[in-house]
């Protein structure tokens, strides 16, 4: 019984955060968005892509100049309605797909993205049929 | 029977072989913090600039045509240009390929006083003041030397300062070769 | 004179390692007692011998001895007296001869705690062995004591190592890697002897749940470290060398939860030892990766395509050696043929997710590589893919978790099960519920829904398994902390003169003023500001950039209040002016949840050594 008090008064602390707690677009004072969709979707194609130049860092925390020029580029590109792939279309092309932190599902990284699944599935049907001998 | 188990028994010695295998290639021929441009086999992407000494001259990519060029992306404020400068310098003079230059995010007034100082190998310099060239053309540091063929397409590119090595080793008998494919 | 000394330690422990390494074998291959007995002594004269290379090599530190190439590659004579010290592992072949002190260290461990094991010679041999080749691969590649070419003035550390956190990091990481060499050399010697007991498993858990502590506090460390001195507020990256850390993690864990199994019922030998070896392998793995230079990372060593081989090649014959010895062995690895019962399945369940969750990430590692090797180009795989992956694996093994406490070693109907988890089951998806109603993200609900899961799982076992208790609820506790600062904290960049005021949160920063600051190796700037709330003072905060004179770097020293809900954090980003400046803040809640959860895991982990030591007491007293 104990621990249900320490859970409630854990939720009222929770709640005193949901009220404070607010999503800011990423260097807001910089790039202004009409709607907060087109908003959210500028932050993560920002930090889904990496800065070429500082190659550790993405786009979104880069302070590259190439990374300045992308930043620009991306948020006309977001202005003009363009859609999250064509925006990767315009990067990839010129960039490859190295500039894109999650790698595209394509033929080549279908291994890639199926094998977590795949291998679970083996791992299971091996431990059942384990547990029937 | 036996076979069947012998198999099994291989089967993760070939899996370690070839992780090894793939190590060990990459140990050599990884170059990860230089991936390669994906325009190489492309034409040049369109582009129009005014040229750096006189702007009502544009240079576009109709200008590779015809020729085996080199195209330099380059900076008055960046530091390796100059290194690379003498060797530019000897292209034009001493293997008579034409370079052309591209100045990236430079001011006019810069670039001249650079091009005073050290030389100008370049036939025709184009000024991308915003570097959205650049970007078009997958630049992303200075310098950066591409090498363009007769059909206006991207052969190579080369990241970094371009030195006597690089040249005798790469780009010359990439070049050469060029040549030498249909006159 | 230091580098000659240097020098003869080496080779005289290398010469010590050697026979360390192959007179047990060859004691135990002829039945020879003296040879066998030879072991302990050669291992302690080896560990002697190692002591005094790397106290020779602090001592050149300590000194600014720029005669030795290493020292004047890493040092300057303004460096601060603890860098000095830490200043040692602070590059290639510093952190090489650390990683084999600390290897003769856990071997004194061993025969320290384990006297009266039968396969004392032999695990000494095989440590001997892993340190012989360490040793040349030290001397013939990465020698610490070479030679300055030319009078040096010292290249000073890399600033980004010149803070607490990496004073304490890479030692702890290494106890972690090089601790589960011990579990691969306990277990290749029971491979050769023939005979996997309850002994083995008993003795194996224990070293691994040790290395295992220090890995995790390694990798709390880099991640602690990371947060404060990069700038960002992140805390984990899915770099490839915090990669390289985790997939022992991943496999220690594994290898803990099984050895359990087996040491209780004798079941899954084959797989433990296949477990306990596959540890060894990914730190071996690791170490290569790190150093190599074929994958894009932060943390990068000068790289040298001929030491890469040679760490290729050590790592290659270790491991098919003992491949080839647990292949060998494996058809006498039968396990007693008995029906499964709950808990059994619940920790194979548990392998098989962790395993799963290992081979994922180094599949994503490696991926550039294979995309290299076979012409398709260069691609990145990085934090999106892996977040997006470990999701569900890390979910149902939450789940799985909270089922372990309830699953017993006997037979047990699944109703049995039901019946005692579908209250805590409802009370759950309660608090899902109230966390979506807030319109915070589905995955936030689902991860704080099941941690809470997991936290009133073990509610009850705390005095039966403290072990368990603990580090089950470190890891609860831990991705609280994660789910809530990710969905919960808000970033602001803005630009301020002094006298102005920005608002994050709750919080009112003001920018108060700028002044000089020095230290010993840098010069800087430093931005005083004054957090309230609410009008009520809470702290002065003083963000620095400093510039690292010898190294020409210019590094952004944060600012941070730490506390145990919420994280003021503050950076200063690039002046526009005088006194105009980018000033970066982030309002970060319970990210501390994340690094205290570790220790609690760590907790967990101690108490499990202590309990089962307990055990052991009792077991030759009754």
């Amino acid at each position: 019984m104990l621990s249900h008090t320490r859970l409630l008064s854990f939720l009222i602390t929770l709640a005193f955060f949901f009220l404070s707690a607010s999503v800011f677009a990423y260097n807001q004072s910089e790039y202004q968005f009409a709607s907060n969709n087109d908003a959210s979707r500028f932050d993560n194609i920002l930090n889904e892509t990496r800065c070429i130049v500082c190659q550790n860092q993405t786009l979104a925390d880069s302070d590259a100049p190439l990374a300045n020029d992308l930043r620009d580029k991306i948020y006309h590109l977001v202005l003009e309605n363009k859609s999250d792939a064509e925006i990767n279309d315009f990067l990839t092309s010129r960039y490859g797909e190295f500039i894109l932190l999650r790698p595209r599902l394509q033929t080549s990284t279908m291994t890639l993205w199926f094998f977590p699944f795949f291998a679970l599935l083996t791992a299971f049907v091996f431990l059942i049929r384990l547990k029937h001998k | 029977m036996l076979d069947l188990q012998r198999l099994k028994l291989f089967l993760p010695f070939l899996f370690l072989l070839a992780l090894f295998g793939l190590l060990g290639r990459e140990l050599f021929y990884a170059t990860p913090n230089e991936p390669p441009s994906v325009l190489i086999g492309e034409a040049v992407p369109h582009f129009q600039l005014p040229s750096l000494f006189s702007p009502s001259i544009l240079f576009t990519p109709k200008t590779f045509h015809g020729q085996i060029s080199l195209l330099n992306v380059w900076a008055s404020w960046c530091y390796a240009c100059q290194v690379e400068a003498p060797m530019l310098m000897k292209i034009k003079d001493q293997y008579h390929i034409p370079v052309y230059g591209i100045a990236y995010k430079d001011k006019a007034e810069d670039a001249k006083q650079w091009l005073q100082a050290h030389g100008n190998p370049y036939a025709l310099i184009g000024s991308d003041l915003k570097g959205d060239v650049a970007i078009d053309l997958g630049v992303y540091g200075t310098p950066e030397t591409f090498v363009i063929d007769r059909q206006g397409k991207i052969i190579y590119r080369h990241i970094g300062v371009l030195d006597q090595k690089a040249w005798d080793d790469v780009l010359h008998p990439l070049i050469q070769q060029l040549q030498k494919e249909k006159l | 004179m230091i580098q000659l000394a240097g020098q003869l330690s080496l080779s005289f422990a290398l010469m010590l390692a050697l026979l360390q390494g192959l007179l047990p074998l060859w004691g135990s291959y002829r039945d020879n007692p003296y040879a066998l007995a030879a072991a302990r002594p050669f291992a302690l004269g080896q560990l002697a011998l190692v002591v005094i290379a790397y106290v020779l090599l602090t001592i050149a530190f300590l000194n600014s001895d720029f005669t030795i190439a290493y020292v004047a590659e890493n040092s300057h004579a303004s460096l601060p007296f603890m860098y000095r010290l830490t200043a040692v592992w602070g590059a290639h072949e510093g952190s090489i001869l650390l990683w084999i002190l600390l290897l003769n260290v856990w071997t004194l461990l061993f025969i320290l705690f384990e006297k009266q094991n039968s396969n004392l010679p032999l695990v000494l041999a095989i440590l001997g062995l892993i340190s012989f080749s360490f040793l040349c691969f030290l001397l013939l590649t990465s020698n610490p004591f070479a030679a300055a070419v030319g009078p040096q003035t010292g290249h000073d550390l890399n600033p980004l190592l010149q803070d607490p956190g990496f004073v304490i990091h890479p030692p702890m990481l290494y106890m972690g890697y090089v601790g589960f060499s011990v579990t691969f050399a306990i277990t290749l010697a029971a491979l050769i002897r023939g005979r996997l007991d309850a002994n083995w498993a008993n003795v194996a858990r224990q070293f691994a749940i040790a290395a295992w502590c220090f890995l995790t506090l390694g990798i709390m460390l880099g991640s602690w470290w990371a947060y404060r001195v990069l700038g960002w507020g992140g805390f984990w990256f899915w770099d490839p060398v915090e990669n390289a850390s985790l997939l022992p993690w991943l496999s220690g864990t594994a290898l803990i939860h099984t050895l359990a199994l087996t040491e209780k019922r004798g079941t899954a030998k084959a797989w433990s030892a296949l477990l306990a070896l596959i540890c060894f392998a990914l730190s071996l793995l690791g170490t290569f990766l790190v150093r190599s230079g074929v994958l894009i990372s932060a943390h990068t060593f000068a790289n040298d395509p001929k030491r890469g081989v040679f760490l290729l090649l050590l790592l290659a014959i270790l491991i098919c050696a003992a491949l080839f010895v647990y292949l060998i062995r494996l058809p006498q690895l039968s396990s007693p043929q008995k029906p499964f019962v709950p808990r059994e399945i619940i920790l194979l369940v548990n392998s098989i997710l962790l395993i799963v969750a290992m081979l994922t990430i180094l599949l994503g590692t490696l991926y550039p590589l294979i995309f290299d090797a076979l012409h398709l180009g260069a691609i990145s795989v990085g934090a999106p893919y892996f977040n997006l992956v470990m999701a569900p694996l890390v979910l149902l093994m939450m789940l799985v978790m909270g089922f372990a406490p309830f699953c017993a070693w006997q037979s047990q109907l699944v109703k049995r099960i039901w019946q005692l988890t579908w209250r805590k089951c409802c009370f759950c998806l309660l608090i899902m519920l109230i966390i979506w109603l807030q319109r915070m993200p589905f995955m936030t609900g689902i991860s704080i829904g099941l941690s809470v899961w997991i936290l009133v799982s073990v509610m009850s076992t705390f005095r039966i398994a403290p072990g368990m208790a603990f580090s089950h609820t470190g890891f609860a506790v831990f991705i609280i902390g994660i789910m809530l600062s990710s969905s919960l904290s808000t970033e602001k960049e803005v630009r301020l003169k002094p006298g102005q005021t920005t608002i994050i949160g709750p919080y009112q920063f003001l920018f108060i003023d700028t002044e000089g600051t020095s230290g010993s190796n840098f010069r800087g700037i430093r931005a005083n500001f004054e957090v309230t709330k609410h009008n009520r003072h809470i702290v002065n905060l003083s963000p620095e950039k400093r510039i690292y004179t010898v190294r020409h770097m210019v590094m952004t020293k944060v600012d941070i209040h730490p506390s145990i809900f919420r994280d003021l954090y503050i950076a200063l980003g690039e002046p526009y002016g005088q006194d105009d400046w980018s000033v970066r803040l982030y309002y970060k809640p319970f990210i501390r949840w994340i690094w205290a959860g570790g220790l609690l895991m760590i907790l967990g982990g101690i108490l499990g050594i202590i309990q089962n030591k307990k055990r052991e007491e009792q077991n030759i007293h009754a």
